[in-house]
């Protein structure tokens, strides 16, 4: 005759298939009987059958690709050739092109970054953004003159390909590299937390450093 | 899938990122229920990837590219609870007494966010026997090992989780 005790145990074991013969047919017989534990056994099978039910994925609150990315030192020389541009060899001259996008960013930050009263502090000192819209705005217009003169880059850079050294070739594919990671990172950094000052001047001069990287590949295809 | 696989051992971030996007949330799900803590589970999660892109050397072509991630953020996870440094956070106390609030009603159906956030307020050591047990599909004897307990402890940490569970989801 089988008592209570130690049933919570068999039934878990019995329920995970862990029983053989006899003590299975022990349990089943105690449940017949008992009323407390066939409850017990229950819930058991219910919080399993709910368990296995959870959903298998669950999303991050936040974006973590950024924060992999930057510590990926080994995948650093694949370009993000986007499809179409190679097609699109512009006329124009594309270094002139390249510094008017880098002085148009420069003055889009520091407008919108570095400006006196460009938005208002909250009451505790935290400046607080009156609208996303302002500032998101005129950055992708910034955005957008950038990536086509980095399109117009990449363009004499195919056209040129041949002419270049494989040394300079992997310099300026290295530098468009850093400026496209530059540039996806200041995204997630401002969609993340778009309110912190730090933020703004941790990329801000992020931003500076990039720019410069960016001359200095432009100017590198002339040297051979 | 092989294809960005073998991109990414090429070295190709972007096929990588891919590889990122398709895997992110069963990575991140074994992160949370394991760690709890929000901001620890995406550090794993980020740890666990960026491990991934260093060993996918070692990943063999013709087996189950998804199941060889989980293994490595399972190694992950395992491996940073056994770092000192972090202890603090695995075995972190519930501190904000609207999470002991049972959030299920009598009258309602419960949900499974209630099953995650009771899940989530387990001890840590019933807690984790649990996520490998009864979510992941675990053995006793693997989680013995992976946990550096006695199988006899892995069963009793699941019937104590379990036995917490009913409790919490029928208050
Ligand atoms: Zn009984």
């Amino acid at each position: 005759m089988t008592t209570c005790a130690n049933m919570e145990e068999r039934l878990n074991d019995f329920l995970d298939g862990l029983l053989a013969g006899a003590g299975q047919q022990e349990v089943e017989q105690h449940l017949e009987s008992c009323g407390a534990c066939r409850e017990t056994f229950d819930a058991i099978r219910r919080l399993r059958q709910e368990t296995s039910m959870l959903p298998e994925s669950l999303e991050p609150p936040r974006n973590l690709w950024p924060g992999i990315k930057r510590n990926l030192p080994g995948g650093s020389t694949i370009l993000d050739w986007r499809p179409g541009w190679i097609r699109q060899l512009s006329g124009s001259p594309w270094r002139a092109g390249l510094a008017a996008a880098a002085v148009l960013l420069v003055a889009a930050i520091a407008l919108l970054f570095m400006g006196p009263g460009w938005y208002p502090s909250g009451p505790t000192g935290r400046t607080v953004l009156p609208s996303e819209s302002a500032m998101l705005v005129s950055l992708r217009a910034a955005e957008t003159e950038f990536l086509r003169a980095t399109d117009d880059l990449q363009a004499e850079l195919d056209r040129r390909r041949e002419e270049l050294s494989p040394r300079d070739l992997a310099v300026v594919e290295e530098n468009l590299r850093i400026i496209n990671q530059a540039i996806q990172e200041v995204w997630s950094v401002l969609e993340k937390d778009p309110d912190n000052p730090r933020n703004v001047t941790v990329f801000t001069a992020m931003y500076r450093k990039k720019i410069n990287l960016l001359r200095k590949a432009a100017r590198l295809p002339s040297q051979s | 899938m092989d294809d960005f696989v073998q991109k990414a051992q090429e070295g190709d971030v972007l096929a990588f990122e891919h590889i990122y996007r398709l895997h992110v949330g069963r990575v991140y799900a074994l992160c949370r229920r394991m760690a709890t803590d929000p901001g620890l589970a995406e550090e794993l999660t980020q740890d666990t990837f960026v491990r991934v892109w260093h060993r996918l050397d070692t990943f063999e072509p013709g087996t189950q590219f998804h199941s060889w991630i989980f293994k490595v953020a399972l190694n992950v996870v395992l491996a940073d609870r056994r770092v000192r440094g972090r202890r603090a956070r695995w075995e972190m106390a519930v501190d904000d007494p609207a999470r002991l609030e049972s959030p299920s009603r009598k009258s309602e159906p419960r949900s499974a966010l209630d099953l995650e956030s009771a899940m989530a307020r387990l001890p840590p050591g019933a807690r984790q026997v649990f996520v490998l047990h009864d979510v992941e599909g675990f053995r006793h004897d693997e989680i013995a090992t992976q946990l550096e307990i006695t199988p006899g402890t892995s069963k009793a940490q699941l019937h104590r989780a379990r036995k917490l569970l009913r409790e919490a989801l029928t208050r």
